[in-house]
């Protein structure tokens, strides 16, 4: 475990070069909350709209463009960059997980993005366009719970990707189809409350809402108490769906490897 | 720098491509379903609200389409070209341009050309038709003209200002931030210019002229008058293009002067 | 009649002060601090048609430089320099047609596509006529043996066959001047002399001048009668190889074989080299006495089985010029 650790810290001070970039990821995540906040505002101005006011909509906005900042989206695109160079044989020779040691080290880049990214923006954010706080101190702390789910539904997906990538070959291809689908379904931009009812009904069987709309909604009180263990456990069995899916993926991978000779 | 050796060019480069026809096609598919994707939460959000701004959905459409359109020409000439240039310059094989009798810029942007634009094209360009069609509008040839010109001058839009940036690489600093923060800017004009406050609409129509790419194009169309421009402006608006472009043509080749050291 | 002149030329360079970040970029678009560098220094040198010039020096000589000003990839900060009659980055269109260029670690191939396709488009970009493109195709086609891979993709050739296919680029159009820079970097040792073969081929029979940089004293020595060493931007030798060789290769080396171990040899003059089993190198200066004498000296006082006398090869007379400037330089300094 302290192994892992080492990781995580290492992904994180890594990162510490590139703060020149900081100032940059502020004005990104800035100009993407103003866009949001100046489309609720103006569909729906002082009103409601199914109960939902601009506020909300706002808060609501903020929390998807800083929780995809912590996202673990990078993995597959590592996995891809060890896969073309060749560097997968030695990653796979030493003793230790492949999967754990790109789950941690993705959490070092979340950590260092919660630090230098996210909680400034919160804070810029807040300042100009204003934020709620939690529906109640029992929604926080389930929301606090759906980031976990959040990172580790990311990782899963990202993970599942760069596996397919080992029979396609393609990972530019797979990262852009999946994205297509995270642009839809996570209800980042658009809750999967204002979707058509058949579209509502297909997103909220799928694990991307885990990664942006479950969260923000949790925040703001619009999944209620006794829905949140519905959700919950709803992600708990994605997680396990997934996690089978990748070992198993990753077993025939791997054979496929040695049987290639990388 | 003939337009035969650009067709000479374009050949080579389709026969690379097809050296790897199912990566080719692979992705282009998967570029649609991701475009795909960025148009059907539009339309999910106007089922839900009915219009964006007084924007209907064939409207939003035809803005979007028109925007997705001129930047996949343009960027098809400048993008890659343009954001690898820093690295070219560092690694030195800028200077194999530089010792063909041809014009640097030219041989640059067409040996770049990017095929891989093929699938923003074909989805924008399908939408775009489509949203035509839907709107049923009365159109005489002054508005299909009109459209191919402003659709010929956002692609210069787009095309000079990623020259303008590329060109930066010349004077020794990084230009990736820049890249970024056009790819930001961009992100605003994806949606109808008014629902943004006066700052931001000025900022894009007299600072970085993306409005003119899509926006006032669109709402020239549309006939539709929450611009900041007057209706008989309309016909300004394709000659920005142009502009832009030269202004990146002439900035480029000034960095390239400065670059081998001539009169710098 | 000079095909090139280059007359009192200096290269600076701006190195402009860049600072970190965000901030710090924006910053230096507008800061006008940079510090200037001297690549090259008051040169000056001519060359004739038809000459085979190796420009050589040490790292960070400024010989690329050199190479980029009279391609007209560069313009000299001051100076006169003139390649075909014309000033290089101004006539640079014209004459780009007239030279051929090679980059050793550069290509300029289609990694993905055929060789022949490359040349291809080189046919068109240089406006080359079919008869002349499909003469001087075969020319280099037979030559450098490329006929077996000319249909295969770049990315599947060796380096060797790449560097070959470069240099019969370069010559499709006819160039009048050949400049090749570090052409056999990496190489091995066939290929090497494959392509030192070739060019000393072109330069005999085809009268194109070639001026070449390179690390290799060999090529030097087999493709170019003229050398000029640069050092620190400025020329600290032009003129042959074999005038070279004589003003600094008075050293002769002597390989002894003995039939048993000698022991310490005491003997004015030479210099242990090298000790391997019973073989010993010395280096004799050769103008204190007769080679030849010495060894038979030797011979008699020790129980000597064979010896050879070979010359000082190029390598280290080169290595020994550049040595002398060193040693010059730090007087400078010191004095």
């Amino acid at each position: 475990m302290r192994m892992y650790l080492m990781f995580t810290m290492k992904a994180f001070s890594n990162q510490l070069a590139y703060r020149s970039e900081v100032w940059l990821r502020l004005l990104g995540n800035f100009v993407t909350i103003l866009i949001q906040v100046e489309i609720w505002r103006a569909v729906i101005g002082n009103g409601s709209v199914a109960g939902i006011k601009a506020e909300q909509m706002i808060t609501y906005s903020i929390i998807n463009t800083l929780l995809f900042a912590l996202l673990l989206n990078g993995v597959s695109s590592k996995v891809d960059g060890s896969l073309k160079s060749g560097g997968i044989a030695s990653e796979l020779i030493k003793p230790l997980s492949y999967p754990l040691y790109l789950l941690f080290d993705g959490l070092g880049n979340s950590l260092y993005q919660l630090a230098f990214t996210a909680a400034p923006s919160l804070l810029i954010a807040g300042l100009f366009f204003g934020i709620l706080p939690p529906a109640t101190l029992t929604h926080f702390f389930a929301f606090l719970l759906a980031l976990i789910l959040a990172l580790i539904i990311s990782f899963l997906l990202g993970y599942l990707i760069s596996l397919l990538a080992f029979w396609f070959m393609n990972h530019f291809a797979l990262s852009w189809m999946m994205g297509g689908l995270i642009t839809i379904f996570s209800g980042s931009f658009l809750p999967i409350w204002f979707f058509p009812p058949s579209w509502a009904s297909v997103a909220k069987m799928l694990p991307f809402q885990y990664m942006g709309y479950v969260p923000a909604a949790i925040y703001l009180g619009n999944i209620t108490e006794t829905e949140l263990w519905q959700v919950f456990a709803m992600g708990v069995g994605w997680i396990v769906g997934l996690l089978v899916l990748v070992q198993w993926l990753w077993t025939r991978a791997v054979r496929r490897l040695v049987v290639q000779g990388g | 720098m003939t337009l035969q050796l650009f067709g000479k060019l374009v050949r080579l480069l389709l026969k690379e491509r097809m050296e790897y026809r199912a990566d080719f096609i692979l992705s282009a598919f998967a570029q649609i379903i991701a475009y795909a994707g960025d148009y059907i939460v539009i339309w999910l959000f106007i089922q839900r609200f009915n219009t964006i701004a007084g924007w209907t959905w064939p409207e939003i459409a035809l803005l979007y389409s028109i925007g997705l359109f001129t930047y996949a020409l343009g960027a098809s000439f400048s993008f890659v070209q343009m954001r690898e240039l820093e690295s070219q310059v560092k690694q030195g094989t800028f200077d194999i341009l530089l010792i063909k009798p041809v014009n640097p810029y030219l041989y640059l942007v067409s040996r770049g050309f990017n095929l891989g634009y093929i699938a923003h094209i074909l989805i924008s360009g399908s939408v775009l038709i489509w949203s035509i069609s839907k709107l049923n509008m009365q159109w005489t040839l002054s508005e299909y003209i009109y459209l191919i010109l402003v659709v010929v001058s956002g692609a210069m839009i787009y095309a000079g200002i990623l020259t303008i940036i590329g060109a930066v690489s010349f004077i020794w600093i990084r230009t990736n931030f820049m890249f970024t923060l056009f790819f930001r800017l961009k992100d605003f004009i994806a949606y109808p210019l008014p629902i943004f406050g006066t700052f931001i609409q000025l900022l894009l129509t007299v600072a970085v002229p993306l409005a003119f790419v899509s926006f006032y194009p669109a709402a020239f169309l549309l006939s539709n008058d929450a611009t900041l421009l007057p209706q008989w402006a309309m016909w300004m608006v394709p000659l920005i293009g142009p502009l832009c472009y030269w202004a990146g043509y002439r900035f480029w080749m000034y960095g390239a002067n400065k670059y081998q050291g001539a009169g710098g | 009649m000079d095909i090139i002149s280059v007359n009192d030329i200096t290269k600076t360079y701006r190195q402009y002060r860049r600072f970190p970040g965000l901030i710090g970029s924006v910053r230096s678009l507008f800061t006008r601090e940079y510090i200037e560098e001297t690549a090259v220094r008051n040169l000056s040198f001519s060359i004739k048609e038809g000459e085979a010039v190796g420009y050589l020096g040490p790292n960070g000589a400024g010989k690329s430089t050199m190479i980029k000003m009279m391609t007209g990839i560069l313009v000299p900060t001051v100076g006169e320099l003139r390649v075909l009659g014309s000033v290089p980055h101004q006539a640079r269109k014209d004459n780009s047609r007239q030279i051929g260029v090679v980059f050793g670690q550069r290509s300029q191939l289609w990694w993905d596509l055929p060789v022949k396709d490359s040349f291809d488009l080189h046919k068109y970009i240089y406006k080359i006529p079919p008869i002349t493109f499909e003469k001087n195709l075969e020319f280099c086609v037979e030559l450098l043996a490329i006929k077996d891979f000319i249909q295969k993709p770049v990315r599947q050739l060796s380096l060797g066959q790449r560097m070959r296919v470069e240099i019969a680029m370069a010559l499709l159009h006819e160039p009048k001047i050949l400049f090749l820079d570090e052409p056999t970097i990496g190489l091995d040792v066939i290929a090497k002399d494959q392509i030192r073969q070739f060019l000393r081929t072109v330069n005999r029979d085809k009268r194109v001048t070639i001026v070449l940089t390179t690390h290799d004293m060999k090529d030097i020595e087999e493709i170019c009668p003229r050398m000029i060493v640069v050092n620190k931007g400025s020329v600290v030798y032009d003129g042959s190889v074999v005038e070279l060789r004589n003003r600094l290769g008075n050293e002769r080396q002597v390989v002894i074989d003995f039939r048993e171990e000698p022991g310490l040899i005491d003997m004015p003059g030479i210099t242990l080299l090298q000790e391997e089993g019973l073989r010993r190198t010395y280096s004799f200066a050769k103008s204190d006495a007769s080679v030849f004498d010495l060894v038979s000296r030797i011979a008699a006082k020790y129980p000597v089985e064979d010896a050879s006398i070979e010359s000082a090869d190029i390598d280290s007379v080169i290595r020994r010029l550049y040595q002398q400037l060193a040693e010059a330089d730090l007087k400078r300094q010191i004095g």
